[in-house]
């Protein structure tokens, strides 16, 4: 269980966690931030949008399209 | 019962029934299991992986990869019912005759199986997540080279210098040590990319995948080895490894159904 100090970090986390469990949800979500060029503790309300987005477009090879879109609508959601 | 707990039962009770009966029983009740084992492997394991393509409800990366999968092992499961027809009902001294209808049905296979496996590596790639450990890669890269060394050495130079073999039966020959290579490679690489991220209920399906398509090698260059040398006969515990390596991939289809659904319903 990852605790963030970062409040859309562990939203984030907390959102995934739950379907895709906790190491592949940590992993998914440094790999993005890691692409967008932030860490997990800096990630700001107008990242959410576009890391939602990294987050889908990754996650539609383990869970297929419908599944990544779910949980890419709940990430933007608390956008 | 869930169907995953269940497939786990039915592998535990085949392998242990394939492990007695070669240890203990001959002739042609030894010719009958061998034979039919595999196409009940290969049945369970289509119905596995059928299961998991139903799952996805778009024609994704996903839904590809895991179609070429499904095809790879329809043409085995043909093939190993073939094989069977043919040394059971027609038999045929499947020791003499190569190769038979049922080659050409498991080196279609491979093209599948490769395919399948490389797409599910590009859709992995393109999610952006870490390539793996270094040392991990590092470590895999040295055996995939290992392996392909003895590949060339002990099956490949011998079957291109033998002048009694025609150039059909060579290319046959030549096509399941070279393929097994590849699908390996393609198997060792996704183990590597989920080894990061331990055992969990999203890495599962691709680790018994790929553990699957690795048995199923050991068992094919081996197998390769033997009967080059005319040393493989029915009942030899090698086919233990494509029977284990068949229902290892219907667990993955199995669990990957399972993952999909487990998404579906938190909707």
């Amino acid at each position: 269980m990852s605790q963030y100090q970062n409040i859309y970090a562990q939203k984030i986390y907390d959102i995934m966690a739950a379907y895709i469990g906790d190491i592949m949800s940590k992993g998914a979500l440094r790999a993005q931030c890691k692409i967008l060029g932030i860490s997990e503790e800096s990630i700001e309300a107008h990242n959410i949008p576009l890391l939602a987005e990294k987050l889908r477009k990754g996650l539609i090879i383990f869970v297929g399209s419908e599944g990544a879109n779910q949980i890419a609508t709940q990430i933007i959601q608390m956008y | 019962m869930k169907k995953p707990k269940l497939m786990w039962i039915v592998t535990g009770i085949i392998i242990l029934v394939n492990l007695l009966t070669y240890l203990w029983v001959k002739g042609k009740a030894l010719l009958y299991v061998s034979d039919l084992l595999p196409v009940v492997c290969a049945f369970l394991s289509l119905l596995g992986v059928l299961s998991a393509f139903r799952g996805f409800k778009t024609f994704d990366l996903a839904k590809i990869a895991w179609f070429l999968i499904f095809i790879g092992l329809l043409f085995n499961f043909i093939a190993e019912s073939t094989y069977g027809f043919m040394e059971i009902v027609v038999q045929t001294d499947m020791n003499e005759t190569f190769p038979t209808m049922a080659d050409l049905f498991w080196c279609a296979a491979y093209l599948a199986f490769f395919s399948g496996l490389a797409l599910m590596i590009v859709g992995y790639r393109r999610s952006g997540m870490p390539l793996g450990k270094l040392k991990t890669n590092i470590g895999l890269s040295l055996f995939f080279v290992i392996v392909s060394i003895i590949v060339i050495i002990f099956l490949c130079i011998p079957v291109i210098s033998d002048d009694e073999t025609d150039a059909f039966s060579k290319v046959v020959y030549l096509w399941y040590p070279i393929g097994d290579v590849l699908v390996v490679s393609m198997a060792l690489m996704l183990i590597s990319m989920m080894s990061q991220f331990g055992i969990g209920k999203i890495s599962l399906p691709w680790i018994l995948l790929a553990s699957g398509f690795l048995f199923f090698t050991i068992s094919d260059l081996l197998y390769s080895y033997l009967g080059w040398q005319e040393l493989y006969h029915n009942g030899n515990l090698i086919d233990l490894g494509w029977n284990v390596g068949y229902l290892l991939i219907g667990l993955a289809g199995l669990y990957q159904r399972q993952l999909v659904e487990s998404i579906q319903k938190k909707k």
